[in-house]
């Protein structure tokens, strides 16, 4: 594993533990970079079936984070499992980060949004798409809902996008702070509203204060939780007003 | 998992035929728009921005290959060569033509799969931790109850048209991966004091356009009890949740209103009919669910 990194960076992003000593679990994601989170073609579709047929016991699984499971694979499975997804595009290394961004399939499709969110997620993931940097940011969940009625879970993000009407045009309301899980939080908006355009800007100020105001291995959540919301209002309109 | 017996692909045959002739009459200009809207919608069939949206539930986000694979096709054969995993774990084609849902319909049924309940104002497809069964930190695998609790909610005749759509979702893990708190109902599985199987019951919780979290409505529920609670829960939310105004008729709403004192006082005096009585589930039919989620390694 040592050997190969690529292989390395996908086991410490999409193998999870297993209570079956030798066994794990494979999240296969469904966010590469630049495509609509949670499309899956007909071809990835039956690659999903062999390799659960090969590798486990002919069972998958859906997340509400929308990737794929492989519940029950050997351990010395896994390099096979690794290459076939990676052939077919399903071991994108970001399970748990920013780019494995939820989202609701928005305006594109929906008769009720108010805004687009596919295309948001998609500039997101450009913007980030640099592994390394994906890797030093850490756990992060970004949800992303068309409209309020939340698909996209957008209130328990860590970060939320949630599209607006505003006079027949599309904005977006930014929340941070929220979490799912067991100690559950609802997100605080950060302030006016923004445009398309200047989304993947303000992801990349909100993580700016998130790098500098963190402490060793300090989620960006807990961050969020420590400090509230300000410093990372100031920063993002800050920017806005000078920009 | 699960495994259709002679009577669950009998109901969903049956609705296969019943739905291809409603659709049927309304392209021949028998049914109009608004009597085939509630037709089609139990159905999982949206008429979307620019097409219909067909949603397949998948429950608890468990599959088989075999499933996988008449998926694969279907989106071939009958869309534009993908389909799209939402966030509630099922799957949503976006690009189907009204006329083959029919056709989609029924070569879902031969791979126990349908759209039943993916839309309207009913019990919806009910959401787990994509880990249940293996991850190291569950503590009660909760598909077993998860696939009883689908049985029960499937047609139930009284809960077809509640103020609004509802949504359960359950997990056994002290972390939660199935956000339960912000559901309808959340069933969290824990072993008690006892060491049996017991359930929180959180209710109230939601997204959307109020986005609150749910209330321990109690703390400890005998898992024997689950359906016939869950079933005074819903009873008393059908009863009094606002249908005056969509924005207002989750159960939150009402729940809110009301205090969760109040509304857990309303539901003892429901449950306290319903308790012990045919809703009960008992050891036998749990052990015979519960077979087929039997740990694979
Ligand atoms: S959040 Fe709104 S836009 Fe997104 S899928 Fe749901 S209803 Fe549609």
């Amino acid at each position: 594993m040592a050997s190969n990194p690529a292989f390395a960076a996908w086991v410490k992003r999409c193998v999870q533990p297993h209570r079956v000593p030798g066994y794990r679990a494979v999240t296969l994601s469904l966010k590469p970079h630049g495509k609509a989170p949670g499309d899956i073609t007909s071809e990835q579709m039956h690659v999903v079936a062999d390799l659960a047929d090969a590798y486990s016991f002919g069972e998958l699984r859906s997340s509400h984070e929308q990737n794929l499971i492989l519940a029950d694979v050997q351990l010395s499975d896994l390099f096979a499992v690794w290459e076939k997804a990676r052939a077919a595009g399903l071991a994108t290394p970001n399970i748990g980060l920013l780019t494995d961004i939820i989202c609701c399939p928005g305006g594109d499709f929906c008769s009720l949004a108010n805004a687009k969110s596919i295309p948001i997620a998609e500039a997101i993931q450009m913007q980030f798409d640099n592994l390394d940097y994906l890797y030093e940011i850490g756990d992060l969940e970004l949800n992303i809902s068309g409209c309020m009625n939340a698909c996209g879970h957008h209130h328990v993000g860590h970060i939320g996008i949630l599209g607006v009407d505003k006079d027949g045009s599309e904005w977006y309301q930014v929340t941070i702070g929220g979490k799912q899980g067991n100690d559950a939080s609802i997100g605080t908006v950060i302030g006016p509203s923004f445009s398309a355009e200047e989304m993947p800007g303000v992801v990349k100020r909100l993580i700016e204060v998130y790098v500098r105001e963190r402490h060793d291995e300090e989620r960006f959540i807990d961050t969020v939780r420590r400090l509230g919301v300000a410093p990372f209002k100031a920063h993002v309109y800050a920017e806005k007003e000078t920009a | 998992m699960y495994k259709y017996d002679p009577i669950d692909q009998q109901i969903v045959n049956e609705r296969v035929a019943q739905y291809r002739d409603q659709t049927r009459r309304y392209l021949a200009g028998e049914l109009t728009d608004d009597e085939y809207r509630p037709l089609r919608l139990q159905n999982g069939l949206y008429i979307q921005r620019h097409a219909p949206m067909l949603r397949i539930a998948v429950p608890y986000g468990l599959m088989s290959s075999k499933q996988l694979r008449k998926l694969a096709d279907i989106a071939k054969r009958y869309d534009r060569g993908y389909g799209h995993f939402s966030t509630r774990q099922n799957l949503q084609l976006n690009w189907p033509k009204l006329e083959d849902t029919p056709d989609i319909l029924a070569e879902l049924a031969t791979v126990e799969m349908h759209a039943i309940q993916t839309s309207g104002n009913c019990i919806r497809n009910i959401t787990t931790d994509q880990f249940a069964g293996i991850a190291p930190d569950e503590i009660i695998d909760p598909r077993a109850i998860a696939e009883i609790m689908r049985q029960w909610s499937t047609f139930h005749p009284e809960f077809a048209l509640l103020p609004r759509k509802f949504k359960i979702a359950v997990s056994g893990t002290e972390k939660d991966r199935a956000i339960v708190q912000a559901h309808d109902i959340g069933l969290e599985f824990y072993k008690d004091a006892q060491g049996q199987m017991a359930i929180k019951v959180w209710v109230g919780g939601g997204l959307g356009r109020t986005p609150i979290l749910g209330t321990v409505i109690r703390e400890h529920l005998e898992w024997q009890h689950v359906l016939s609670y869950c079933e005074a829960v819903i009873r008393v939310y059908n009863i009094h949740g606002r249908r005056d105004n969509i924005y207002k008729a989750r159960i939150k709403i009402l729940v809110k209103a009301l205090g969760i004192d109040e509304f857990r006082r309303q539901v003892d005096e429901e449950w306290a009919h319903l308790k012990d009585g045919p809703l009960t589930i008992t050891q036998n039919e749990l052990d015979r669910v519960a077979k087929y989620f039997e740990p694979m390694p």
